[in-house]
């Protein structure tokens, strides 16, 4: 199997697969819909084309029952049903592990077979309790369904050279009763398939292709000629022999050369249609005028997009990274020069704008909708509310906000497990909302929101809220805790119980919940993306869990700060502000320092030097400086610039420690930087063991 | 001179010896927090990625000027040694001149006439005080000369800051409160700019006084 083909089959039928599982879910507000009935069904034949190339014939024959549901569906012999929309949900689970399976280099093995009865079941228009075939047409239409339905003559098509050594597809039309013993379902090729092939060499972007606006894909035969002379000039399609140029400027006498549905050729080999790399799809509608404009546009689309192997850009990104050190370097080197001569910091300024320039280019390059995030949200929510009894509104806002990739690829799981619990734990039974004057209808808001150089990344909930004492009692129960660690909590540190490794309110677990490890995910997943996460509740009236990630993950801006004799980094985002310390304005308060800001709100103190060296700096006698995180003031010696770095992973380290990474500043010395959240949590467990 | 004016050269000197510790240590806290300022307002504009990148550029010219005016402050502090030798040499001269004078008119005018040394030694004293004295004036118009440059510096500065103001106007509609940043940097480059020209008064008046 050709790798580079399988890759890229798996990248279009994963985008193909996203995308039909949205629309299934559209379809179930809107059955009559025959736009996305006719997208769902170009989706599944798509699927199975490119199957059929890989020779996965377990994911074709998997793909086959669905495409042949919608096929109905499209046609309008079936109706729509949330059976249907439940078989093709959970078919589309089955495509998706085979094409995990595809991914590992295996065959896929065949898909269940219970579940496959039932769809073909769905697709015969037997067994569906809530389908409701027009009743008019309702007989006719279970008759029709009964039978696989079959074409009255089959296209047979093959990619091959022609006489002159010109690449083409050829088609060729048999009958029905042309007895083939080999002509088994496996090879044949109906109409539906042949556009299989097509899409398999255009994905779903096949010249000629228009609007969905009809429910069909037949190609009428002027449309045919049409978009080939789009392509080729008149006569110009290869294929045709050159020397019949008296029928080149006669469709009509063409056609009689080009075996299509009416006009049957024995042989598959005598008549080729098109080139191989440039067979139209058929053209959808009867507008024949429509076909060059489309044409145009989707090869202009085609040419604009590149689809590049994600290896690729993060080896652009670490160049670019390295690329960042090196700036810095060099304008740390040129500064201390810059009496000597003038023009090198003036180069050295302009090399830097270039730089950041080049940076955040290549930063675009890695970015991606946070729609990948959201689009598996709506099942999740619909299959858990149906799980639950619960009525739920899932609201989606900042689809279009953008985020680095490797954001995107790991906030699936966590938004799952966010949005289950929210549903589980949060939202209330419609007759507990009836009870509490709520709409009946929950709403979960799922929003992402770009803030500068960071994204944040919400999941609300207008449920009961979280109960903190409840909280801190389980956490008491379950050995999480202390009673003495729990009476000094601070209300935000007491929910933030819910993030930590084996704890749960729920006695028992479900299939949504309970096992104390989703919100352990989430809080793990943000911390690997350096993100912050944030927990907001109100009684009563609902939850927001925030989780605020950088634009890209390639470059942290830092804040350098020395300790005594030693320097270290500390990522931008964590800081508030700087802050000069007073002694006046420090208290103590239960063994735990604070700080007295100037709006007059109070902070823990986290002394750096105590943490870190086990002694405490002395405001008295040495220089300090403070850096207002969300978690606390961090006192420090003295702060000394900031500058883009690159962060190198500390793998060595135990995974119970304070920092993040370590950089090589602009001096050019390994500088580590630490991690603000970490620090805050072990100063608070320093505090409590010293009491 | 007379002893009363001595007194007032020594309080005089004492209080440029004060005001230069004074002005040391405000200029050294002042300019330590606009470069804190500096630097937070750096921060600010970091974590709000390009779009602010108009601020960004004036927090750094804001720091490096800053960093040159702690430079220029420095140089102060190197010159303000010598002076304090310097008026402190002439100070012991004086009292020494002051004694000599009171010893030989203990003795009466005649031994003048009879010991040429005597009016040699007086010599000598007026001369090194007039030595010391240039010296003293010379090391005087250096700082006073150093002080200028650290104003126009400072100026500098305020022009940096109301750029500041400019960009932060700009950006008003972005949420950060950057008009703040620019006003607590207006208010420490002031701070600067007053203790600087205080300690100008004092060595002006020194120079006045004494020379």
């Amino acid at each position: 199997m050709d790798m580079d083909i399988l890759q890229d089959y798996l990248a279009e039928a994963r985008e193909l697969l996203e995308k039909a599982q949205e629309e299934i879910l559209c379809l179930e507000d809107r059955p009559e819909d025959d736009e996305l009935l006719a997208s769902l069904f170009r989706a599944f034949h798509t699927l199975k084309g490119g199957a059929g190339f890989l020779e996965a014939q377990n994911l074709v024959d998997w793909t086959h029952h669905l495409e042949d549901l919608l096929d109905k569906l499209r046609s309008h012999q079936l109706c729509v049903s949330s059976d249907m929309i439940d078989a093709i949900l959970r078919g589309l689970d089955v495509i998706n592990g085979m094409l995990q399976e595809l991914a590992q280099g295996d065959d896929p093995a065949p898909g269940p077979e219970d579940l496959g009865t039932r769809i073909r079941d769905l697709a015969a228009g037997v067994a569906t309790p809530q389908s409701s075939p027009p009743p008019e047409a309702s007989e006719q239409n279970l008759a029709s369904a009964s039978v696989e339905p079959a074409p009255s003559g089959t296209l047979y098509a093959e990619q091959r050279l022609d006489e002159q050594g010109k690449s083409g597809v050829y088609v060729a039309q048999h009958n029905e009763n042309c007895d083939t013993p080999e002509a088994t379902s496996e090879d044949e090729i109906s109409q539906s398939e042949f556009e299989a092939v097509l899409d398999q060499l255009y994905g779903t972007q096949a010249p000629g292709m228009d609007a969905p606006k009809s429910a069909t894909d037949n190609i009428s035969e002027s449309e045919f000629e049409a978009a080939l002379d789009q392509l080729y000039g008149p006569g110009g399609a290869p294929g045709l022999p050159a020397a019949d140029t008296t029928q080149q400027n006669n469709p009509a006498a063409r056609m009689h050369d080009v075996p299509t549905a009416e006009a049957a050729s024995p042989s598959p080999s005598t008549a080729p249609a098109a080139s191989a790399g440039e067979a139209p799809k058929p053209l959808a509608g009867g507008n024949p005028k429509a076909a060059p404009r489309t044409v145009t546009s989707a090869a202009s689309e085609m040419e604009n997009t590149l689809r590049v192997d994600a290896a690729r850009l993060d080896a652009v990104m670490n160049q670019v990274g390295e690329l960042v050190l090196l700036r810095n370097r060099l304008g740390s080197a040129i500064s201390r020069l810059l009496d000597e001569n003038e023009d090198l910091g003036r180069i050295a300024r302009e090399l830097d704008l270039s730089v950041n320039d080049l940076q955040v280019n290549a930063m675009r390059l890695r970015m991606q909708p946070c729609k990948r995030i959201f689009q598996q949200l709506p099942r999740v929510v619909r299959d858990a509310s149906r799980q639950l009894g619960k009525n739920v509104q899932l609201e989606i806002i900042g689809e279009e906000v953008e985020i680095d990739k490797a954001v995107v690829d790991a906030l699936s799981g966590p938004m799952t497990h966010l949005i289950r619990n929210s549903l589980d734990h949060g939202i209330e039974t419609p007759e507990q909302r009836r009870a509490l004057h709520k709409p009946e209808t929950a709403t979960i808001r799922v929003a992402a929101i770009h803030l500068g150089d960071r994204v944040r990344i919400e999941v609300s909930d207008d449920g009961r809220g979280i109960d903190r004492q409840m909280v801190v009692q389980k956490a008491i129960e379950k050995g999480v805790l202390s009673s003495e660690q729990a009476a000094r909590l601070s209300e935000q540190e007491a929910l933030e119980l819910i993030f930590r490794p084996g704890f749960s309110t729920k006695e028992q677990a479900t299939e949504l919940s309970g096992r104390g490890v989703g919100m352990d995910v989430v809080k793990e997943t943000v911390h690997k993306l350096r993100g912050q996460l944030d927990i907001r509740t109100n009684l009563g009236a609902g939850t927001t869990i925030s989780m605020e990630f950088p634009l890209t993950l390639a470059i942290l801006p830092v804040l350098y700060l020395r300790l005594r004799r030693e320097i270290y980094a500390l990522p931008v985002s964590a800081i508030a502000s700087l802050v000069e310390i007073q002694e006046t304005r420090i208290h103590r308060m239960q063994g735990r320092s604070l700080y007295r800001l100037d709006d007059g709100e109070v902070t823990p103190m986290i002394d750096l030097g105590a943490l870190l060296y086990e002694q405490n700096l002395q405001l008295a006698s040495e220089s300090v400086e403070g850096i207002l995180t969300e978690r606390g003031l961090l006192l420090v010696s003295e702060v000394l610039g900031n500058e883009d770095s690159v962060v190198k992973p500390l793998d060595f380290l135990d995974k119970e420690n304070w920092y993040q990474g370590a950089t090589i500043s602009g001096r050019g010395s390994v500088v580590l930087i630490l991690d603000a959240q970490a620090l805050s949590r072990h100063a608070i467990e320093r505090m409590g063991a010293a009491r | 001179m007379t002893p009363e004016q001595l007194i007032r050269q020594q309080q005089r000197v004492m209080e440029v010896v004060n005001a230069s510790f004074r002005a040391r240590q405000d200029i050294d806290r002042a300019l330590r927090d606009i470069d804190r300022r500096a630097l937070n307002a750096m921060v600010l504009v970091k974590k709000h990625g390009n779009a602010l990148a108009g601020y960004g550029v004036v927090a750094q010219a804001f720091r490096e000027r800053a960093a040159l005016l702690r430079e220029s402050a420095s140089h102060l502090q190197e010159n303000i040694a010598p002076l304090i030798e310097a008026q402190m040499r002439i100070l012991q001269q004086q009292r020494l001149l002051q004694n000599f004078e009171q010893m030989t008119q203990s003795h009466g005018e005649a031994l003048h006439g009879r010991c040429v040394g005597l009016k040699n030694t007086r010599q000598d004293f007026q001369k090194i005080i007039t030595q010391e004295r240039e010296d003293a004036r010379r090391i005087l118009r250096l700082l006073l000369e150093e002080v200028r440059i650290l104003q126009e510096g400072v100026e500098e500065q305020e022009y940096v800051v109301t750029n500041g103001r400019i960009e932060a106007a700009l950006v008003e509609g972005s949420g950060v409160p950057l008009m703040r940043v620019s006003r607590d940097m207006g208010e420490a480059v002031r701070i600067v700019a007053r203790a600087v020209r205080d300690y100008r008064q004092q060595l002006e008046r020194l120079q006045n006084e004494s020379y």
